[in-house]
């Protein structure tokens, strides 16, 4: 059995030739001619590109000798700090700055706030201040501070 | 008008104490916005917009320009400490700088980086004075075929900015291309992978590009890791430049300085080419190439030199064409219209005062911007001295809001987020996202004039051959190319010496 | 008595909100009035919006703000206007690309034209400028209708993107007149402007402001303008009209309106200080340094003419066979 020693070139393949596919998959219609080109004549050029570019690049990582290895993905700090971000997305024109803002501190200060609850605390009182001031107050961007 | 006597109208339009004040309130504010992530020049100036009825034209447009360049220049100051560039230009800024950051060389960096600009901002005003009425012919040669052959000339340029090998770069070119295709099609208004999303149909936004792939991602990867983040040294000495910073430096800001001024010309394109143009440069000439990417101190004067030359010898096509470089610059000229001043081939002629006050004005801006970093910059450092799990909280909120600002819509940072994901990806597979994130921004200018080409050519792909002067930026291009390769390396070299680049623990 | 009593209650009672009303808009505005302009800062519509909201701030002593909600070719700050709330604090600044083109060349767009807005008051207008690059031997619309048809596929005109009144006013021209031309779209005027100036394309329509540099330098020649009147930047250049195609007369303008079902006195009272603001010392010059003319419709004056100016590009769309996808 043939073990994979290039393994970071081998998974960048893997993940070109995917972005490829879904790129050619929903691919914009028409494609048009070359004297008029629809909206999917680029996008076409560029997934078939991924795709090959993403097949030479697994058959490289395969043959390669370089050894290469991949760090495991972190996946505690990943999904708390995305999930406050996402949540902040989805509440910022609900709910408002102070709620959605708490969400995000909540989730990306995740491994603190049982911890230091007073600390995580003070740093929602900070932010929320800060941006209160500098863009509702100072930029008036059009969002509400409570819902 | 000759040479000295544009200069001594410049300065004395700009030396007066009302235009001297308004040159400095632009690059405080300026730099105070740059500095927070997620306020850009674009909100700002557009706030201050009817401030400047009741102004001069020429003064509203000293403080306007002040903002635009204090802000870029700010922009540096946090790709240097953060790794997240405010601004296209400062992408290739982050590359060395931040890892010199990392070695608590953040002082020296931001010093050298503001050093560089000030040189850079002089000699571009030179110049400019000197051949300005006859730079202003050039652009309207330039077609789609010529932009279309400068623009495959940028990405070529970019696969030489980091050690990936070289079908790494070319996927993550071909990625950029992707995600900068989202949006409206130019050409037949058909939208194009915008999933019936409102903020998507006008295109993947820069600011939310940059603050997934950089900022989100780096959050994330400083949380992951177990190790407590190396406290940034502040010690005097990393404050100052070196002797050997000022000797490596000298040439790189030189060369920097006449690309960026050359390619400020290109209008629309040229800022945004020239820093990683210069990047590029640099290391191809560098005599240890390896050293970039990890703290080399040419890496970050030598665009940051090109950037600025750039932003100033390009006001010749903004006002002389009235093609603005990005959204800032677009909001300048509206500005200008409103004092009754239309861009155009007469500006230089009909209000040389105002033209030439400007650009003189930028010189003297450059230097308070100087005098106003240099002071600060043991305050950045000493911020960066704080507790990272301190820090980033109100960085990620202010990104967000910032994504959010650009258009109002909560989905940018949805999409945001999605491109922290794929960071992470890139991240943990070793392939470093400058080239990706440059071909974003590409990506509209490489399609749609390789589109207008071909309507206008009838479809015939040899325009770019027959006409000479997309043929002499190709032919340069592939002389770049040959010497590339011949001097360094071929890619199965690059796949076998992949394991010589792993990343620095962080 | 009782009786009596009751119905002056009633009365009051029947009154009483209308008095409120009358109360509320003498009053209006008591908080800040934010103004939507449906494209990013810096165009001609953010431009004169910015102009008018200084002055009725002013007037008003109530900060007027202006907000930017651009994409989707405007639709998105319209439809934003459309569905917010009636009472006088969110009002809509918008072009004729927006109201009239927009909903011409798009299958659907989430609002109605004219019905979900009150149609405060118009603000100026700008005609197109037939313009074609110097280096042609084109002087009158005879020579450019002789040139193109001696010519077929091979000129190009640069348009300020597709499904813009700058598009389909060329695409309806060459339909009309029996041209065939191709369409080079660009994203923005100066762009356009520049690559006819420098010979990469034949000819482009455009508001003054964006080409009258180029005319002035002798790199484009204006043939006609597209406005029912000359444009006072252009004195000498004659109307398309006046050329001998009377159909293809449009005006382009800008306007103020507001989400349908706001009071009446507000309207009114916004309608006032508008045309004040229209009226103000040194207004028409202002304008006219930026390609404006003043254009003052008011209310149904206004409305009417936004109907018509959207059933005339909605014949134009069709003729040329063009259509927008989109959400």
């Amino acid at each position: 059995m043939l073990q994979i020693q290039n393994i970071r070139q081998f998974w960048l393949g893997v993940l070109f030739a995917v972005i490829g596919l879904i790129a050619l998959w929903e691919l914009p219609r028409p494609i048009g001619t070359l004297t008029a080109m629809g909206p999917g004549y680029f996008p076409m050029l560029l997934g078939i590109g991924l795709v090959l570019a993403g097949a030479a690049s697994v058959a490289v990582g395969i043959r390669s000798r370089a050894h290469t290895t991949v760090e495991p993905l972190s996946l505690v700090p990943t999904f708390f700090i995305i999930s406050g971000i996402v949540a902040m997305a989805l509440l910022i024109d609900r709910a408002g700055l102070a709620v959605s803002l708490l969400f995000m501190v909540l989730g990306t200060c995740y491994d603190r706030v049982l911890k230091h609850p007073l600390e995580v605390a003070l740093i929602y009182v900070a932010v929320l201040g800060m941006t209160w001031g500098v863009f509702i107050q100072l930029i008036k961007l059009p969002i509400k501070l409570f819902w | 008008m000759d040479f000295l006597q544009s200069l001594l109208m410049g300065f004395s339009v700009a030396m007066t104490p009302e235009n001297l004040l308004f040159c400095l309130v632009g690059a405080t504010v300026g730099t105070a916005v740059g500095v927070l992530p997620g306020i850009g020049p674009v909100t700002t100036i557009a706030m201050l917009i009817p401030l400047t009825f009741h102004m001069p034209a020429i003064g509203s447009l000293i403080m306007l320009a002040g903002i635009y360049y204090g802000a870029n220049h700010a922009g540096s100051t946090t790709a240097i400490m953060l790794n997240m560039p405010g601004e296209p230009s400062s992408v290739v800024v982050c590359l060395d700088g931040y890892p010199l950051a990392k070695k608590g060389r953040a002082g020296a960096a931001l010093a050298m980086s503001a050093v560089s600009s000030f040189v850079a901002g002089c000699v571009a005003f030179m110049i400019v004075a000197a051949l300005s009425p006859q730079l202003s012919h050039i652009a309207l040669a330039f077609g789609p075929t010529e932009y279309f052959a400068t623009i495959v000339m940028a990405l070529i340029m970019a696969s030489i900015l980091t050690d990936d090998s070289l079908l790494t770069t070319l996927g993550m070119c071909m990625i950029g291309l992707l995600i900068g295709s989202i949006g409206t099609d130019l050409t037949t208004g058909d939208e194009r992978y915008a999933f019936g999303i409102p903020s998507l149909s006008d295109g993947a936004n820069f600011v939310a590009v940059a603050v997934g792939l950089y900022a989100f991602t780096e959050i994330i990867e400083y949380s992951g890791t177990t190790a407590i983040r190396q406290k940034m040294s502040f010690s005097f000495r990393g404050l100052v430049p070196s002797r050997d910073d000022l000797a490596r430096s000298w040439k790189p800001i030189m060369r920097g300085t006449a690309l960026g001024s050359a390619f400020g010309i290109f209008p629309g394109t040229g800022p945004m080419l020239s820093s990683f143009v210069g990047y590029s440069m640099e290391k191809r000439l560098a005599d240890d190439p390896s050293r970039f990417g990890k703290g080399a101190i040419e890496g970050v004067v030598g665009p940051e030199a090109a950037a600025n030359a750039a932003a100033i010898t390009h006001f010749i096509p903004m006002l002389t064409l009235g093609i603005p470089a990005g959204a800032a610059m677009a909001i300048m000229l509206g500005a200008l219209q409103i004092q009754g001043i239309a861009p155009g081939p007469g500006v230089m002629t009909d209000h040389p005062a105002l033209f030439w006050g400007l650009i003189a004005s930028m010189w003297i801006g450059n230097l308070m911007l100087l005098v106003l970093n240099l002071p600060l910059i043991g305050l950045w450092v000493r911020l960066l001295g704080m507790p990272f799990h301190v820090l980033y909280p109100p960085i990620i909120a202010f990104s967000c809001i910032g994504v959010y600002s650009e258009q109002n819509s909560y989905f940018d940072i949805l999409f945001a987020a999605g491109l922290g994901l794929l960071g992470i990806l890139f991240r943990i597979l070793g392939a470093n996202p400058a080239p990706l994130i440059l071909s974003v921004v590409l990506e509209p200018l490489l399609e749609q004039n390789f589109r207008r080409a071909m309507i206008i050519g009838n479809g015939d792909v040899s325009v770019f051959l027959k006409n000479p002067i997309s043929l002499g930026i190709l032919l340069f291009t592939a002389a770049v190319m040959i010497y590339f390769k011949v001097k360094k390396k071929t890619i199965i070299d690059d796949v076998v010496n992949l394991d010589d680049k792993a990343r620095e623990p962080a | 008595m009782n009786r009596k009593l009751l119905r002056f209650l009633l009365a009051a009672f029947a009154f009483a909100p209308a008095a409120s009303t009358i109360a509320q808009t003498t009053d209006y505005p008591t908080q800040t009035v934010r103004v939507i302009v449906p494209y990013a800062p810096g165009g001609g519509t953010d431009i004169t919006a910015r102009i008018v909201a200084e002055l009725l701030s002013k007037e008003w002593g109530q900060s007027v703000i202006i907000e930017n909600r651009p994409g989707a070719a405007s639709q998105i700050g319209i439809d934003f206007v459309s569905k917010a709330k009636p009472d006088g604090y969110t009002l809509l600044w918008a072009s004729s690309d927006g109201l009239s083109v927009l909903p011409a060349v798009k299958a659907t767009v989430p609002y109605k034209i004219p019905g979900s807005f009150e149609f405060i008051s118009s603000f100026s207008s700008y005609p197109l400028v037939h313009s074609v690059s110097a280096k042609l031997p084109i002087t009158n619309m005879k020579e450019f209708v002789e040139y193109a048809k001696a010519h077929p596929g091979q000129m190009s005109y640069a348009s300020t993107g597709p499904g813009g009144g700058s598009h389909l006013q060329a695409a309806y021209i060459a339909k009309e007149l029996g041209l065939d031309l191709k369409h080079v779209p660009y994203d923005s005027g100066g762009p356009a402007s520049v690559a006819v100036a420098g010979g990469h394309a034949e000819f482009t329509e455009q508001g003054p402001s964006t080409v009258l540099p180029y005319i002035k330098a002798g790199t484009l020649r204006a043939i006609v303008v597209s406005g029912s009147k000359r444009a006072s930047a252009l004195p000498d250049v004659p109307t398309i009209a006046e050329a001998g195609y009377p159909n293809l007369t449009s005006d382009l303008y800008y306007g103020i309106l507001a989400p349908a079902g706001t009071p009446a006195a507000i309207v009114r009272k916004v309608r006032d200080d508008v045309q004040k603001a229209l009226k103000s010392p040194g207004m028409t010059e202002r304008l006219n340094s930026l390609g404006l003319e003043p254009f003052g419709l008011t209310g149904d004056e206004f409305r009417t003419f936004v109907v018509n100016d959207l059933n005339r590009w909605t014949k134009a769309a069709k003729a040329i066979d063009f259509r927008l996808s989109g959400p």
